[in-house]
């Protein structure tokens, strides 16, 4: 086995993690406000959040025929002809490493946005900055600081309305209306979660994969076995058996990550009516799902947050958590620049030693 | 302006707890100051009368503070947060239940003569009745900058007022059992000076409430 193939492999595998810790990681995202609200029991909001994750699949694939365009952004970062195995495995090893040690030390992070800083990072200390495509970079760098507002704005408004249709109207009839409604916003939320943060890591195998035929020294066996799932006489494109093999390790991630959040809720949950749970949720859902069919990668975490916090200023800015949304400004500093440099380097050393 | 100001000129706005509260607030100054003349005076009669006066007001704020309940069970739009209008509501109804038991106590127990440090001690929870009637009708106008800083100030009258009612407690305790008062008259001055601090804490209570749903805001 050469060291090609142990790069193909490691990097399918971190990539594969990612998808699952990405899921165990969002599962509170997801089903907390339901949760919170009593609308559903914690193993019912579980069970019903993995199922809408997967739907998002269904959805994109088979019900709108569509590309999985966040997935073409994330490998459209750099030229195609530019991306090797190793470029891959210094993304991924780099946003590993920089995630472990954010989570070690109780540092904000957002795993996409490391992912995002690995790959432009690993392309441009080997090849310069010639090869980055500015335009996807730009938007996608501007979303990381538009989607969490874009979120609040959309959440604010929406209680704003809410508050105005039902201002006379009983609060228990008001809640009744809202907690049947909370099944469809979570729903929609894990539609708009499964569209946007699945297709980021389907992106990157799938471009690891496309650069398994146009890398030198890969062995034909290896080949033969990619050539299995990806058809290299194609332009570049996402195989739907990668993206069902990434929408299920998501949706396990979920099923797992979720009785962690049983525990944590076990301390008690931030109060939050069915209103404003809908309101927040349906403000992220939005965001993400006009995100994802315009390729924009975002944190769904970020998101959401700016949903609940805008939800929140309905109460005054005094109300809101401020310590929230400066741990996201923080993260911003923290995940793009330091995985781009880990990685950057990272595939310096691979090149140096691989020439 | 401010982007609380710039996100508040979207919320709709519920008014309709106000003229409740200011109602509420009402009824505790008249019974305050009810409260002050009854200490005053010895006749049965008179004080009789006082105190149906002031079980009027003590009824009437029971039916606001149920208003309260309906109008909050019917409405998803509170001015401040849920919790804290009912609790602002029920602990001025408190104060009012004490001003109340302050005038039971007066009555029932017969006294033929109050010493000055009772009535300055009713006084000053007249003085505390008045401030907060003051408070209740600047409420409203709580996002005011100007506003928001006399609601503070005379919340710290009403602070200042509590602290001398419980000097005033204090050292009639004291004056009590230090001087030759019969059993009885000691049982008596020590309930009517009990529920006087009680009632000036009261009144604290609610100025606590106002400060801290200001700090939210």
């Amino acid at each position: 086995m050469n060291l090609l193939t142990i790069a193909i492999i490691l990097s399918i595998v971190l990539a594969f993690v990612f998808t699952f810790l990405n899921g165990m990681n969002d599962a509170a995202n997801s089903i907390s406000t339901i949760i919170a609200t009593k609308v559903m029991s914690p193993i019912q909001a579980i069970i019903w959040a993995s199922f809408w994750e997967f739907t998002a699949f269904i959805i994109i694939r088979l019900v709108l025929n569509q590309q999985f365009a966040v997935g073409n952004t994330m490998a459209n970062f750099a030229d195609q002809n530019v991306i090797t195995p190793y470029l891959i495995l210094s993304a991924l090893v780099g946003a590993a490493i920089w995630v472990a040690i954010c989570t070690r030390n109780g540092m904000p992070i957002s795993t996409s946005h490391a992912l995002i800083g690995g790959i432009i990072g690993a392309a441009w200390f080997v090849n310069g900055s010639a090869v980055l495509h500015m335009k996807p970079i730009i938007i996608t760098l501007a979303f990381i600081v538009l989607s969490p507002l874009i979120g609040l704005f959309l959440g604010f408004f929406l209680e704003c309305i809410f508050l105005r249709i039902f201002k006379n109207t009983a609060r228990k009839k008001v809640d009744k209306i809202f907690k049947v409604l909370q099944h469809f916003s979570t729903a929609a939320f894990c539609v708009g979660h499964g569209s946007n943060d699945a297709p980021k890591t389907m992106g990157i195998i799938a471009v690891l994969m496309a650069s398994v035929f146009t890398t030198q020294g890969v062995s034909p066996e290896m080949k033969a076995f990619i050539g299995n799932f990806y058809d290299s006489s194609q332009s570049f494109h996402i195989p739907d058996i990668l993206a069902v093999v990434c929408y299920i390790i998501m949706s396990l991630g979920i099923l797992i990550g979720g009785k962690n959040v049983i525990k944590t809720m076990g301390g008690g949950l931030a109060k939050i009516t069915p209103v404003r749970g809908f309101s927040a949720e349906f403000a992220g859902a939005t965001t993400l799902i006009a995100t994802s069919f315009m390729g924009i990668p975002v944190s769904t975490t970020h998101t959401i947050t700016g949903g609940v916090i805008g939800v929140g200023l309905t109460d005054g800015v005094k109300s809101v958590k401020w310590v929230t949304a400066k741990r996201i400004v923080l993260s911003w500093i923290l995940t793009i620049p330091v995985p781009l440099v880990i990685s950057g380097l990272l595939n310096l050393l691979f090149n140096l030693f691989m020439h | 302006m401010s982007l609380n100001s710039f996100f508040q000129f979207f919320v709709p706005k519920e008014k309709k707890f106000y003229p409740l509260y200011i109602q509420q607030a009402d009824y505790i100054e008249r019974a305050s100051k009810l409260l002050y003349q009854m200490i005053r005076k010895t006749d049965m009669q008179q004080l009789e009368d006082l105190r149906k006066e002031i079980k009027a007001c003590e009824r009437a704020g029971d039916e606001v503070l149920q208003t309260f309940y309906s109008q909050l069970f019917n409405t998803v739009l509170t001015p401040f947060e849920r919790e804290d209008v009912h609790e602002l509501a029920e602990m001025m109804d408190t104060f009012l239940d004490r001003l109340d038991d302050s005038a039971n106590i007066i009555l029932t127990r017969r006294f033929t003569d109050v010493d000055d440090d009772l009535t300055t001690m009713t006084e000053n929870i007249m003085f505390a009745a008045e401030c907060l009637s003051s408070i209740i009708r600047d409420l409203e106008f709580i996002d005011n900058k100007g506003k928001n800083k006399e609601i503070n100030r005379l919340c710290q009258e009403i602070k200042t007022i509590e602290h001398d009612n419980d000097e005033l407690y204090g050292s009639y305790i004291h004056k009590l059992f230090s001087q030759d008062f019969s059993l009885t008259e000691i049982i008596k001055r020590k309930d009517l000076v009990q529920v006087l601090e009680n009632t000036t804490n009261s009144a604290k209570y609610v100025s606590d409430k106002i400060r801290s749903i200001i700090s939210k805001l």
